[in-house]
């Protein structure tokens, strides 16, 4: 149950949390757009289906 | 006279509550209708929630669509095979550089997590809170509901809220961040033609990435990603279709009243309530926060600028956030066009959504 609180130590251990989440969701979007870019170089030398 | 008591004796059974959940019921409805502010959902959740709290009423009906379809996660995985079928990539593989704002703008969702507890909710409430950050309603039911979080109802009604308010939230906050020189930064929109293998192969490789990184947002990201192979297949044209229109409206129409389920007054009408509320306000700003400064971060490195209202289109909610951007940068400069790298980020920001969401469960879940 939520009461009122003042809790900086709880902060202190959601920043690994905040710091693991933003490293992650980079990592995932910059693969992405990696194998994005690749597939737009790949397929743009094949211009058959565009 | 007794006849009459019979008849209208549950009058006198109203709680205080009740009466203030009805009425909150009666301004989403107002706010759908006269305002037109998500209606498909608002509506339904604010009727829902008038239905739930009259005295003594028979909820089994809407428990057992609760529990079919949001505490079995269901809705929110169908309903994303139909967003899947009417999202267009192609303005995001055709300048994929925009996937970063999306990253960018998830921001908000890992700082609200810190807030909520820094204000003493505990580790799980704080994740299903924060997820209101994703601006991405089928995401913030899922997460919220795997929790099994007690604010279900407050969490949904602030994350359609909010997603509603995107233009008088973020237009404030973006001007507090940057000057009206670098709002004037036009960004030349040279489009590359992005071809189908691209558009058909895309959906298949963000499944297999985002699944194999975040395993728990395989099914979110999945389900998402199945729609638009539909569309963009070429051979399914009917089911395409059937997705972007049958499947979602169905879907959209039981979600909101079976959202509703949530919306009874002993569950919704606390100050924890109103905190979450706050705290959604605090996910959607520093969202925005985070995908502006980033772009002002590339803007120290790249030889192209860009305008960092861009970065504020990162969040999910589509299309308002790309909507707001392009109208601040016409503002601006009436001849400044940012529409198309802004609905770039905006559907980068709804990739990146689904995988905050999975990443959420996973780094919480590491931790219980």
């Amino acid at each position: 149950m939520f009461s009122f609180s003042w809790n900086p130590e709880m902060f202190a251990v959601s920043l690994p949390i905040m710091a693991k989440g933003m490293v992650g969701i980079f990592a995932v979007i910059c693969a992405i757009w990696g194998f994005a870019a690749l597939l737009n170089r790949v397929t743009g030398r094949h211009g058959a289906d565009k | 006279m007794q006849f009459i008591n019979e008849l209208f004796g549950n009058v006198l059974n109203f709680t205080w509550q009740e009466a203030v959940m009805i009425a909150i019921g009666v301004i989403l409805v107002t706010l759908a209708i006269k305002r037109e502010m998500e209606p498909t959902l608002l509506l339904p959740m604010g009727f829902g929630a008038i239905l739930v709290n009259l005295p003594f009423v028979n909820t089994e009906a809407i428990e057992t669509l609760f529990n079919a379809g949001i505490a079995s996660e269901l809705f929110p995985l169908l309903l994303f095979i139909g967003i899947g079928a009417m999202i267009d990539f192609g303005p995001l593989l055709s300048n994929p550089k925009m996937l970063l704002f999306g990253a960018a703008a998830q921001f908000g969702i890992f700082f609200t997590l810190a807030v909520a507890m820094l204000f003493g909710f505990g580790l799980i409430d704080a994740a299903a809170i924060s997820i209101i950050g994703a601006a991405d309603g089928p995401t913030s039911i899922y997460v919220a509901n795997y929790f099994g979080s007690q604010y279900q109802g407050a969490i949904m009604v602030a994350a359609y809220s909010y997603m509603a308010l995107v233009p008088i939230v973020q237009p404030p906050v973006i001007r507090a961040i940057t000057t009206h020189k670098e709002r004037l930064i036009r960004m030349p929109y040279s489009p590359h033609s992005v071809s189908k293998t691209t558009k058909i192969v895309f959906p298949i490789f963000v499944t297999i990435v985002a699944g194999t990184i975040a395993p728990k947002s395989a099914e979110l990201i999945g389900f998402l990603m199945f729609g638009n192979l539909i569309r963009e297949c070429g051979v399914l044209d009917s089911l395409s279709q059937s997705a972007q229109k049958e499947l979602a409206n169905l879907i959209t129409l039981v979600l909101g009243i079976s959202v509703a389920f949530k919306m009874q007054a002993d569950l919704f009408v606390t100050v924890e309530t109103l905190v979450i509320i706050a705290l959604g306000l605090v996910a959607f700003v520093f969202d925005t926060v985070g995908g502006v400064l980033f772009a002002k971060l590339l803007n120290l490195f790249c030889k192209n600028k860009v305008n960092p209202m861009i970065g504020a289109a990162g969040i999910s909610a589509f299309p308002m956030a790309s909507r707001v951007v392009h109208k601040m940068g016409r503002e601006e400069d009436p001849g400044n066009f940012l529409l198309m790298h802004a609905a770039g980020a905006n559907v980068g920001g709804q990739i990146a959504s689904v995988i905050a969401g999975g990443l959420i469960i996973t780094l919480v879940e590491n931790l219980l």
